[in-house]
């Protein structure tokens, strides 16, 4: 379950982290774009640089080291696919690039942009109210319940459960007493806190205002530019030069 | 006007047998401080929870009588109607903040009645300074200590600008020093709020006498759903002692009720010292 | 018969920049009655995590038996050492009351035998006879707590640490479990009670190891330690009741009987009517 440390936000205040998620959001478009329509190893290189710079300024390198852990899986899925049928060591390289490039502009983005920055970017979207705070809520509350596992598997722990032991099967049937008070627990607190929002006058008008708006800053049209100018980029290298 | 007016209200959550509270009435003006105690599953939240209409709009089970709160029906205004005149605090802290700033929480509520900006961020101003927790503005409840949360849920509470806020056993997650530093910020916000021309009644629900004794004007004890005793605090308590109602009476008030005819004392002591002085003129008196 | 021995122990969780325990040395022995207080963040729990063996010391060492926690499973560690968690919703998760208390005497091997043996003896310790085959959600606030102690006293564990033991609990659930716990101390059962709880403390424990911000500010008689005004500063503690009374009338007060207190107070004052 450490996994879920990935998500704990941490609070920072970087260059980044001050822009508007929107226009962050556009850059992020751009980058992945980038990943899909090319597959030549020098453009891709290229952007995955301009990717470490931008994850740089956020001040976010650790974690996108740690979310690169994840990726490993798939890496070895595409080497084994193209060894399996007749690719090259590397091509293999160059798709595992072009996956790290993929996800490096999701985690850019998300790594930088605090989760009310996203939700206040949701609701000026006009997704609806119920899924921007669903996602906001979700994100709050995962080290809240990481913390409940933590005790929840204390508590086991000190009743002699012992997860390491046996084959598959008593393993799953060990999980048992963690997963059912932690199902328990989680729906008692869904309960409350939809009671505590309520009396708030959670959907009472469908207009709903918010308290802090947005703003495009400099630095927001800037990216904005950056943004076109390589967008341009795209539709240059792939249209006039025809690269892959 | 009352603030809280129930005629014969009953309740039985869907899938349970008994009566979660049987033939409540009650009356609470405007302006009152009342605690509300009673031995634990005793039907002290379910009233909490029918104040703010969540029973019977988001409970399923039977509900019967009226009840009335500013003089709105709860059966007749949705629970976000009611939220406008009543706030609750309920017992955990970290399920009553939702956002990443307690800010944003203190904003939440004006944020959903619509209100413009400028006018939430007048009420989130005023809520953090009411109760004291202006250098919390930007922190995050993930960071917080269990009293400062419910400071901030406390907060999130007055911006919504209620009549009447109650409060479901606020501090049974806290340890003793945060209990007490809760408790008096509670009173503090009341008189603040009074001195500038406004009414907040208060409902405690607590089982913790003592920290409340000082404070409140009026106790209800409730047991197995109904009341079984409402008046003044000091005349509720021996009715308690000598009907032997499993309340948590203050220690000194235990001594003081087996002793007070016997002793000829009239008057309930403070606290130890107090006590031992009464005890020391009672005697001198009777042998002087 | 158990003995833990923490020497210079210092904890610190893994993304903490400070130390949760600092420089923490005592020993435990057979038979003693523990109660480790201090205000919420001062350590307690950190503390008695380092104990069973459930968090492994930074630097320094707890000891069990002479054998370094380090070198010990939680598991086997748990058989001597019980751990009680302050929330007995973190812990149920079977169908009925009888299947929660074997679960741990299951895990530690016990024969079908033994199993239904002790099963019946907890039971009827801790009352929880007629709830046998319920379902251990369907009790109240203190029949659970009472259960999740009978969980774990069932392997007879021989130190028992309780972690806020009176937290949320009413007047008659709180006198119930001290009332379950003197039981305990009584028949010669080490245990350990964390909690804030001065009053609590002082009915069931007779040394206490009171932390501040992580370290130790007083360990010994806790009936001294509480009577000491600059302890009770330093941890924000306050003096238990039974205390003050001692204090005011000049001899001993061993429990919290109103009862007899006010007789003897009427005896002391026996100018009053009687």
């Amino acid at each position: 379950m450490s996994f879920l440390k990935a998500f704990q936000y941490k609070r920072r205040n970087s260059l980044i982290h001050r822009l508007d998620p929107r226009s962050k959001f556009l850059l992020s478009l751009v980058l992945m774009t980038f990943s899909i329509v090319f597959i030549d190893i020098r453009v891709l290189i290229a952007i995955l640089t301009l990717q470490l710079f931008l994850i740089g300024l956020a001040r976010a390198l650790k974690e996108w080291v740690y979310s690169l852990r994840g990726l490993i899986f798939f890496i070895i899925i595409i080497f084994i696919t193209q060894l399996l049928f007749g690719g090259t060591l590397f091509m293999g390289i160059v798709l595992s690039i072009r996956l790290i490039v993929l996800s490096s502009s999701m985690s850019w983005f998300f790594l930088s942009s605090t989760p009310e920055d996203i939700g206040r970017a949701m609701s000026s979207a006009r997704f609806p109210i119920e899924l921007t705070f669903s996602f906001v809520m979700a994100i709050r509350f995962i080290p809240v319940i990481y913390n409940e596992f933590q005790s929840i598997y204390d508590a086991q722990r000190s009743r002699g459960l012992e997860l390491e032991k046996g084959g598959f099967r008593t393993k799953v049937r060990n999980l048992m007493p963690i997963l059912i008070p932690l199902l328990v627990g989680t729906i008692r607190r869904t309960y409350e806190i939809a009671d505590a929002m309520e009396v708030r006058a959670f959907g009472a008008s469908p207009k709903r205002t918010s308290y802090k708006l947005l703003k495009f800053k400099k630095g927001d049209y800037f990216l904005c530019l950056v943004s076109a100018i390589l967008a341009s980029a795209i539709i240059y290298l792939k249209i006039f030069l025809g690269l892959e | 006007m009352n603030a809280v007016d129930f005629r014969n209200v009953s309740f039985r959550y869907a899938g349970s047998e008994k009566e979660a509270l049987a033939n409540i009435n009650l009356k609470i003006e405007e302006g009152e401080s009342v605690l509300i105690t009673g031995p634990s599953g005793c039907g002290k939240s379910t009233i909490a929870k029918i104040i703010m209409g969540l029973i019977p709009h988001s409970y399923t089970g039977e509900f019967s009588g009226e009840a009335y709160v500013f003089g709105m029906n709860i059966l007749e205004n949705p629970v976000s109607n009611i939220a406008t005149k009543c706030g609750i605090v309920f017992q955990n802290p970290e399920n009553q903040l939702f956002t990443f700033s307690v800010e944003d929480d203190v904003a939440f509520g004006p944020e959903n009645l619509a209100l413009p900006p400028e006018e939430i961020r007048k009420r989130v101003d005023e809520s953090l300074k009411l109760v004291g927790i202006e250098h919390l503005r930007y922190s995050s409840p993930n960071n917080l200590s269990g009293g400062e949360q419910q400071k901030a849920a406390i907060a999130s509470i007055l911006s919504m600008y209620p009549s009447l806020i109650v409060f479901d056993e606020p501090t049974s997650m806290l340890d003793p020093s945060s209990s007490i530093n809760l408790i008096q910020s509670i009173f503090r916000l009341k008189e603040e709020l009074e001195k500038k021309g406004g009414r907040l009644t208060l409902i405690i629900i607590e089982h913790r006498i003592g920290l409340l004794l000082d404070h409140v004007s009026r106790i209800i004890v409730i047991s197995d759903g109904r009341i079984v005793l409402d008046g003044e605090p000091l005349s509720v308590l021996y009715e308690s002692f000598k009907k032997k109602i499993p309340i948590n009476i203050p220690p000194i008030l235990q001594i003081y009720f087996r002793i007070k005819d016997r002793c000829g004392l009239e008057k309930p002591p403070k606290n130890l010292k107090e006590l031992f002085s009464y005890l020391r003129e009672a005697s001198s008196e009777k042998h002087g | 018969m158990v003995e833990i021995t923490v020497e210079n122990l210092f904890f610190k969780y893994p993304d903490a920049e400070k130390y949760a325990l600092k420089n923490i040395n005592f020993t435990i022995k057979e038979g003693e009655s523990i109660a480790i207080l201090g205000e919420n963040g001062a350590g307690k729990t950190t503390l008695a995590k380092n104990l069973n063996g459930l968090l492994k010391p930074t630097k320094g060492s707890v000891k069990i038996d002479g054998v370094d926690t380090r070198n010990l499973s939680v598991a086997k560690i748990a058989r001597k050492i019980g751990f009680v968690c302050h929330n007995p919703d973190h812990q149920f998760f079977a169908e009925t009351v009888e299947e929660e208390i074997k679960f741990g005497l299951k895990n530690f091997g016990f024969t079908e035998n033994e199993i239904e043996k002790s099963l019946l003896d907890v039971l009827k310790t801790f009352g929880l006879e007629e709830y046998r085959h319920k379902s251990p959600f369907q009790l109240s606030g203190g029949e659970k707590k009472r259960l999740a102690i009978a969980s774990i006293i069932v392997w007879r564990p021989e130190l028992l640490i309780l972690d806020e033991p009176t937290i949320g609990m009413d007047y008659a659930q709180r006198l119930n479990i001290q009332n379950v716990l003197k039981n305990l101390v009584s028949e010669g059962k080490s245990i350990i009670v964390i909690t804030h709880d001065v009053d609590f403390a002082v009915s069931l424990c007779r040394r206490a190891i009171v932390l501040s911000g992580g370290e130790i500010v007083g360990d010994g008689c806790l009936r001294k330690l509480l009577s000491n005004p600059e302890v009770i500063e330093k941890a924000s503690l306050r003096k238990p009741f039974l205390i003050e009374l001692e204090e005011e009338i000049g001899f001993s007060v061993i429990d919290e009987d109103f009862d007899s207190i006010s007789e003897s107070l009427i005896r002391v004052f026996d100018k009053c009517h009687s």
